[in-house]
C-alpha cells in the first residue's frame, strides 16, 4: 500500500491516511489478515509526525477496518465490521461519483459510461 | 501533562519599535508546537526570552516554572536551543563542538550523540565549514540536541536548505519527536514542514499570537463561506470578510458543522470550501494588517 500525503491539502493529514487506507481496503489492494507498516515505519516513510499516524490507526481500529493483535502490530480486520463495511462503501461512493463526475464531463451518456462498467466488470471476472 | 512554558502579556522593544506587544503563549509538555509568522513579528524574540536569553520589557514567563532569565545552570540545562545563525564557532569539528556541549553541561551521553550522527549522517571529524548548508545545519541540530534537552527550541531549523535536504531533516527529526519526551517549539516559514511536524500551531502577528490551535482540528473546522452581504453567520467564528458586489466571502473557524450545514440548507450560505494552513494564516496577518489601518 502506498500513500500520497498531501501537507498542502485543506484535508487533515491523518484524514488523508484513514481515507486512503479505507480506500485500499475497500477496493482490495489490501485483504484481510495483511499487516500494515508499524506507525514508526509510516510515519517516517511519509515523513509526517508519529502522533499523526498514531491518531489515523486509532480511528480505523475504532470503526473496525484495521485491527491490533498485541505484540503482532496492525492488520485489516478478518471480518469487517459492520462500520468498517459502510465506510468502505461509502469510500467506494466517493469514487464513483468521481468517475460519474468525470464521465459527463466528457459528454458521455449514462448509457455509454454503464457499458463500460459492464465490459470492465466481465474482464475481471 | 504539564505546561513547560507560559507568557502573558509580555512586552519588548528595541529601540521605538514593539518586538512583542502583550504576548500570551501556553505550551503543554510533550507537544510539538509551529510557530508561524512573517519576519519581524516576534518568533525570534519569543524565543529567546523563552530561553531566557532576552528579558520581558513588562510581562510574566516562566519556563519550567520558574522566570528563565534567572535560569541556573542546571535549568538552561534542560533547553535545546537551535538559533537561526550559523554556528558560533565555525573552526570546530562536530566532535569538537560536542566536547564543549560536555564541558558546559555535563553528562553527555556517548551513545545518544552516536545516534544522532548516524540519523542525520553527520560526521565527526570534519569542520562546520567545510560542510555544505544542509550539513550545518544538522551538525548545528546535533549540537543542540547533545545534551537531551526537555525542551527544544527550533528557530526555521530549513531555512535556507532546497526541498530534498528540508525533507531528510524533517525524516529525520520525527523519531525524535516521540509523545511526552520531548516539548518542542519551532519557526518556520516552510507551511508543510510544519505540516508535517506540529500538532499545534501558533501565528504570531505584530507581536501577539493571534491564533493557537491543534492544527487537525484548525483545518477540520475551518471554512470559506459565500453568503449575501450582510448575513449574520453564527456557525463560527468569522476570521475576515472579503466584500463583493452583492455577496461576500467569509473565512471562519471553529466551526459548527451542524449550524453550517443548516445555514446551506435555508440558502443563507451559497457555497463553502476548505482553507490550507497557507490561507488561513494568510488571512489572519492581514485581518490584523488592515483593522491597524482603519
Amino acid at each position: 500500500m502506498l500513500l500520497r500525503i498531501e501537507p498542502g491539502s485543506h484535508v487533515p493529514i491523518y484524514r488523508q491516511i484513514v481515507e486512503q487506507v479505507r480506500s485500499a481496503v475497500a477496493t482490495g489492494r489490501i485483504g484481510p489478515e495483511d499487516k500494515l507498516p508499524g506507525v514508526r515505519e509510516l510515519a517516517v516513510e511519509v515523513a509526517v509526525n508519529l502522533q499523526t499516524v498514531a491518531k489515523a490507526y486509532n480511528e480505523l481500529v475504532r470503526e473496525g477496518t484495521l485491527e491490533v493483535r498485541r505484540g503482532m502490530g496492525t492488520f485489516v480486520a478478518r471480518k469487517s465490521s459492520k462500520g468498517a463495511g459502510e465506510a468502505a462503501r461509502a469510500a467506494l461512493e466517493e469514487h464513483v461519483r468521481k468517475l460519474v463526475r468525470d464521465a459527463r464531463a466528457l459528454g458521455m451518456t449514462r448509457k455509454e459510461l454503464g457499458d463500460v462498467v459492464v465490459e470492465l466488470w466481465k474482464d475481471e471476472v | 501533562m504539564g505546561e513547560i512554558v507560559r507568557l502573558d502579556d509580555v512586552r519588548k522593544a528595541f529601540g521605538r519599535r514593539d518586538a512583542l506587544d502583550g504576548l500570551d503563549l501556553s505550551v503543554q509538555q510533550g507537544k510539538v508546537v509551529g510557530l508561524l509568522g512573517l519576519n519581524g513579528s516576534g518568533k525570534t524574540t519569543t524565543m529567546r526570552i523563552v530561553a531566557g536569553l532576552a528579558r520581558p520589557d513588562t510581562g510574566r514567563s516562566r519556563v519550567f516554572d520558574v522566570d528563565p532569565w534567572s535560569f541556573t545552570a542546571a535549568q538552561r540545562k534542560r533547553i535545546g536551543y537551535l538559533t537561526e545563525r550559523d554556528y558560533p564557532f565555525p573552526e570546530q569539528t562536530l566532535d569538537e563542538a560536542v566536547a564543549l556541549v560536555d564541558a558546559l553541561h555535563g553528562g553527555i551521553d556517548r551513545d545518544y550523540v552516536a545516534h544522532l550522527k548516524e540519523l542525520l549522517g553527520v560526521r565527526g571529524d570534519i569542520h562546520y565549514t567545510a560542510f555544505s548548508r544542509g550539513n550545518q545545519r544538522r551538525f548545528h541540530l546535533i549540537v543542540t540536541l547533545a545534551h537531551q534537552p526537555e525542551l527544544l527550541l527550533l528557530d526555521d531549523p530549513a531555512q535556507g536548505l532546497d526541498v530534498a535536504v528540508r525533507h531528510d531533516l524533517v525524516q529525520g527529526l520525527l523519531p525524535l519527536l516521540e509523545r511526552g519526551k520531548t516539548t518542542v517549539l519551532f519557526s518556520s516559514h516552510a507551511f508543510n514542514d510544519v505540516e508535517r511536524l506540529a500538532e499545534e500551531v501558533v501565528i504570531v502577528h505584530q507581536g501577539r499570537v493571534v491564533l493557537h490551535s491543534a492544527l487537525d482540528e484548525l483545518k477540520e473546522r475551518a471554512r470559506q463561506v459565500l453568503v449575501p452581504t450582510g448575513t449574520v453567520l453564527d456557525c463560527g467564528r468569522v476570521v475576515r470578510r472579503h466584500a463583493g458586489e452583492r455577496d461576500e466571502r467569509c473565512t471562519l473557524v471553529d466551526v459548527d458543522p451542524e449550524r453550517l450545514a443548516e445555514l446551506k440548507r435555508v440558502g443563507s450560505v451559497l457555497d463553502d470550501r476548505g482553507l490550507t494552513l497557507e490561507e488561513l494564516f494568510l488571512e489572519f496577518v492581514q485581518r490584523r494588517r488592515e483593522a491597524r489601518v482603519s
